[in-house]
């Protein structure tokens, strides 16, 4: 079991409205390698649980588990770093550094980890997202979709234990968001890796093993275990 | 290493931002330091002046001669760096010829002076008046003596039982000192020729002096304070000796220089303080733009304490080229000063950037920057990589621990503009109280900023869509609007103040207009001579001015208490001596001169007072001789004049143009007091020729051999020299410190124009025109401009009125003219960088937009 969490629950104060209960005793578990989407209306707390995963918020209450590590209980520094090595996020707007090319972008983590054989390590990379040729280009100069395979690029290059995603394919056009989807999916199954991948979308939610489905700040508990019928039996 | 070259990576890709910050910081830095090499060197220039004048660094004299137990002490505490020179002085009779003058006698040795040198027609060295019974004189005190025609060696001049010749003359007199008029004319002989006169022994006016030189780098006044300091606890309760130094020589250029370091202290803060707060202000803006890539490189993996090196090193290197480049500046500035300001600046004055001064600019650069950036910084920590999920950087939430860290972070700033307050105004005190308003000014344009733009929501519910629009933006980004309205009022205001305090400055050096400066200054018209003399003056060319009867008296008590000097322990700078002369002339007058003004109480009653009344009569009290005696209104004084006890009571403080050199004195009191008391008088003669000088002079000492004439020519023409100039530099540097404000509000304007693109691009493409787009810009930047320089002007109106009041003195004047020019140049530069900045988006292509959102 690489994630687990257990009894999460998590609120926010707004002064007028009150408190919004988003999440509800949240409990699930996940398997190294397994591919999970998070599915729900808008407003369900999908980037909410989210970011709770990614140690980027603390929860109400309840324990997040990440390969037997409580991610709640280090200090912001600790979990700066923990988070960095484990986790790799894919946002939907990118987020590069926009002073930064392709390349060095993707360099990037590598550099702030103080780790080994970058240059070659960044060259697999560019290989594996194909965009050899465009690695000295400022994302100002990238398309939509050739920045989200920097992000990916750069969320991969630290082998993290965790893959999250958002909407990863939220901001780019249907085909390119599938290509986008394609080139993901074949890295996290290369690579082996653990996915959570929030999303509107029941195609690219299809091509998880699991599917989640937030509603009233519950999981619902029928689904919970449900394996996609896509995947169990490959057509 | 990574994180170096990513912010030199950052700062290139950043180039307006680099150059702005770097333009701003330079100029404020290369104001700080020329106006501050400036200010150093000119008042070296008049302390070296005022040394000439004393001829020494510091003088020890006494009515006794010095005993080795003074020497002794005083050798311990002045050290052995120093070089000396030996006076004796005293007034006495001189015959020479038929004439009998008094003469204040001057016994040197052969180091005397140790500052300057006498200048004697035939170049004389003192050894020859130390060798042979000779004398040095000019060639006015050997009329006076009798001495016509030509030069004449063996003119016999009889000091007690020994006769002298002239050996020389001076060319210049070598006392046309800033020093309290003489009451005689003076004469130098040897001190090794005066044993044989027989003078010393009943000579009970004699005064031993002691004079010292020191390295350049002494500090005088700490000697001067610890030798008295010294003195009093080696021999307490007993007055031995009198020590002072070059400020004592003349008090009122002492207070001028004051004035002026304290103003070009304030000047040159000013500047940094303008620098200080844009560059704050660009790199608030400057990170705010960059929350996104922190929050990235956060996500990735980096540390709060890295990306806070990433910025600090981004800032040290922009903070560090803006002083090396206003080192550079201000090195090739400050020797053009005299080049580009001829007759502004005193010629001799030697203009140099000390290395204090560059040392002081490096670190400003660096770790001041960092310093003055503290709370911009601290809003790091508010930074969340969580806003990059959420999208908006409006996630960033206060929390009471960061309001917290917020407050304090502005103490290490406070803290180093305090320190640098107090090296620039060259006193605790002064810097203490720059600060203080300084932050009293921020909390009230503040205060003012918040309730004006909470008025905005009420003036944005108009008909008016152009209207509307710009005063809902103003209210709705109320933060942003607040510091950016604080910021630029700031600027305004300290625009505004300078020329304020500048006034007050001004007021005090320029002479008022339709006083006549004298040419001639009489002492010793006996009683029964006024009248002749008023006769004697009507047939001569020169008008006869103010003349004032003189009666020497005793003080003798203050409120029935003995009458002392009260040193007060509270004042910064230390007490300097003539307290204890308990000896004083009094004077009573009709009407005051021009050169008088009251500041407090009531003018003297005109009707005669009567002895009979057994009332005390009412006095008049010059301000800084009440300051020093610590004497208040209604104050009652005892005096004792020709043996005969009189009690007066302190009606009025009155304040004497002390550039005036009329005839004025420390007291006067009621009409009726002194009229028949045995007097003489002082008067001022005005508007002579200069070619006439000499020969009016000579009649007079023809007329009347017992007046003293002091020509004063020499005197006033030193001291106007210099207020003149410094008046002028003191207008330029305010003009100076305008010019750098204004550059400091275009870059902040600038900036704010630049931040509101996206909300061009947007109403551009709802479809607003290009007309109505630039009239909400233009609204917003005119509305923020106009009320912040107006509230600004107001506010430095109350500070003006309180600086005058304390540093200067003076009364307090506004300059209308300016302060328009103020409010309008501030709206205008806001309004008119808008207008620019918004033109440049609205030809630039909607693209732009789209690009922004990634
Ligand atoms: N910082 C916050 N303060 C207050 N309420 C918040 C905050 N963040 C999220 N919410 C609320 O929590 C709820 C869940 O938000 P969340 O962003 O997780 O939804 P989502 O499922 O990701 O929606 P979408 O599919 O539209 O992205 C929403 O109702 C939102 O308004
Ligand atoms: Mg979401």
């Amino acid at each position: 079991m690489i994630l687990e969490l257990k009894n999460i629950c998590k609120s926010f104060h707004q002064p007028r409205s009150g408190r919004i209960e988003v999440l509800n005793q949240i409990n699930f578990s996940l398997d190294a390698g397994e591919t999970t989407a998070v599915t729900g209306q808008s407003g369900s707390g999908k980037t909410t649980l989210l970011s709770l995963i990614a140690g980027l918020d603390n929860p109400d209450t309840g324990q997040i588990l990440l390969q037997g590590e409580d991610l709640c209980s280090m200090n912001e520094d600790r979990l700066s770093r923990y988070r960095a090595m484990k986790i790799g996020v894919i946002f939907q707007q990118f987020h590069l550094m926009p002073h930064l090319s392709a390349r060095e972008n993707i360099s990037l983590p590598l550099e702030i980890l103080k780790q080994q054989h970058i240059p070659d390590r960044v060259d697999g990379m560019l290989i594996n997202i194909g965009l050899q040729d465009r690695q000295h280009h400022l994302p100002g100069q990238l398309s939509g979709g050739e920045c989200q395979r920097v992000a990916i690029a750069r969320a991969l290059i630290i082998k993290p234990a965790l893959l999250l995603a958002d909407e990863p394919t939220g901001n780019l056009d249907i085909k390119t968001g599938e290509k986008i989807a394609g080139l993901l999916f074949d890295l996290v199954k290369k690579e082996n890796k653990t996915l959570i991948l929030v999303t509107h979308n029941p195609d690219l939610a299809g091509q998880c093993q699991t599917t989640l489905k937030l509603k009233q700040g519950r999981l619902k508990q029928d689904q919970l275990e449900q394996k996609n019928p896509a995947r169990e039996n490959p057509a | 290493m990574l994180w170096i070259r990513l912010g030199l990576k950052e700062l290139i890709k950043n180039r307006g931002f680099a150059l702005f910050f770097i333009l701003n910081l330079t100029l404020g830095f290369a104001g700080f330091i020329a106006i501050h090499s400036f200010g150093r060197s000119l008042n070296r220039h008049l302390d070296d002046n005022l040394k000439n004048i004393l001829t020494a660094d510091l003088v020890v004299s006494s009515n006794r001669a010095l005993e080795p137990k003074d020497l002794e002490l005083i050798n311990t505490v002045l050290g052995a760096k120093k070089q000396q020179a030996r006076l004796i002085s005293f007034y006495t009779m001189v015959r020479a010829g038929q004439n009998a003058r008094l003469i204040r006698v001057m016994a040197i040795d052969n180091f005397y002076p140790l500052y300057g040198k006498f200048s004697l027609e035939k170049s004389s060295e003192i050894k020859s008046i130390q060798n042979t019974p000779g004398v040095f004189m000019t060639r006015d005190t050997a009329y006076v003596l009798g001495l016509r025609g030509k030069a004449d060696k063996n003119f016999p001049i009889t000091l007690g039982s020994k006769t002298f010749h002239i050996a020389d003359f001076f060319v210049d007199d070598p006392d046309t000192s800033l020093t309290a008029v003489e009451l005689a004319p003076k004469i130098y002989m040897g001190i090794d020729q005066l044993s044989d006169t027989g003078l010393i022994q009943f000579g009970s006016r004699i005064r031993y002096s002691r004079y010292f030189r020191f390295e350049p780098d002494a500090d005088v006044p700490i000697l001067v304070n610890t030798l008295r300091q010294e003195y009093a606890k080696a021999f307490p309760g007993q007055k031995r000796v009198n020590i002072y130094d070059s400020r004592d020589v003349n008090r009122r250029l002492d207070r001028l220089t004051r004035y002026f370091t304290g103003y070009m202290g304030l000047v040159s803060v000013v500047s940094l303080f303008l620098a200080g707060i844009a560059t704050a202000y660009l790199f608030r803006g400057y990170l705010n733009l960059k929350q996104q890539e922190m929050a990235v490189l956060m996500s990735i993996g980096a540390r709060h304490h890295e990306i806070w090196l990433y910025l600090s090193i981004q800032l040290i290197i922009l903070g560090l080229i803006a002083s090396i480049l206003s080192i550079i500046i201000s090195l090739a500035l400050v020797p053009a000063f005299p080049v580009i300001f001829q007759g502004l600046i005193p010629d001799q004055v030697n203009l140099r950037t000390d290395p204090a001064t560059i040392i002081l600019a490096l670190g400003l650069g660096t770790i001041g920057s960092m310093i003055f950036c503290l709370p911009v910084f601290v809003r790091l920590f508010a930074i969340k990589p969580l806003m990059l999920l959420r999208g908006t950087s409006d996630s960033i939430k206060k929390n009471t621990q960061q309001s917290v860290r917020q407050l304090a972070s502005i103490i290490p700033g406070l803290a180093a503009f305090l320190l640098i307050s107090i090296f620039a105004a060259g006193s605790m005190k002064n810097g203490i109280i720059f600060v203080v308003g300084f932050a009293i000014a921020l909390a009230f344009l503040s205060l003012i900023g918040w309730l004006l733009l909470s008025a905005c929501k009420r003036i944005s519910h108009t008909r008016i869509t152009v209207a509307k629009i710009a005063f809902r933006n103003l209210f709705r980004n109320k933060w942003a609007s607040l510091s950016c309205f604080v910021t630029i009022a700031m600027g305004a205001f300290l625009i505004s103040l300078i020329p304020q305090i500048q006034q007050g400055l001004q007021n005090e050096i320029v002479r008022p207009e339709g006083l006549k400066i004298p040419a001639f200054f009489l002492v010793d018209i006996q009683d029964e001579q006024k009248t002749p003399f008023i006769e004697f003056m009507q047939n001569q060319e020169g008008e006869l001015a103010n003349l004032s009867p003189m009666i020497r008296g005793r003080i003798t008590t203050k409120n029935q208490q003995p009458f002392r000097h009260e040193v007060r322990q509270s004042d910064d700078r230390p007490r300097r001596r003539g307290g204890h002369r308990l000896e004083f002339n009094f004077s009573y007058r009709k009407d005051l001169d021009v050169s008088e003004t009251i500041v407090q109480g009531d003018p003297l009653s005109t009707t005669p007072w009567n002895f009979e009344s057994k009332r005390p009569f009412e006095i008049s009290v010059e301000q800084s001789f009440a300051e020093r005696y610590n004497i208040q209104i209604g104050d009652f004084l005892g005096f004792e004049i020709q043996g005969l006890p009189f009690e007066g009571q302190v009606k009025n403080l009155r304040k004497i143009r002390w550039n005036s050199f009329q005839p004025n004195f420390f007291l006067l009191f009621q009409n009726g007091v002194l009229n028949d008391a045995p007097k003489t008088f002082l008067a001022a003669i005005s508007n002579v020729p200069l070619s006439k000088r000499q020969d009016l002079k000579n009649r007079i000492v023809d007329a009347f051999p017992n007046v003293s004439v002091i020509d004063v020519t020499q005197m006033a023409g030193t001291l106007l020299g210099i207020t003149n100039k410094l008046s002028l530099s003191i207008r330029f540097m305010a003009w100076l410190a305008i010019a750098a404000g204004l550059i400091s509000i275009f870059s902040i304007a600038r900036h704010e124009a630049w931040k509101n693109e996206n909300q061009i691009n947007l109403l551009k493409i709802l479809g607003s025109k290009f007309s109505e787009i630039q009239a909400i810009t233009l609204l917003e930047f005119g509305f923020i401009g106009f009320t912040a320089a107006l509230s600004a002007i107001l506010l430095s109106y109350a500070f003006s009125w309180a600086v005058s009041l304390y540093f200067f003195d003076s009364l307090w004047q506004i300059n209308l003219t300016l302060s328009f020019l103020i409010l309008f140049l501030t709206t205008g530069v806001c309004m008119f960088t808008a207008f620019t900045a918004s033109r440049k988006v609205m030809k630039s292509k909607p693209m732009r937009l789209l690009e922004n959102e990634n």
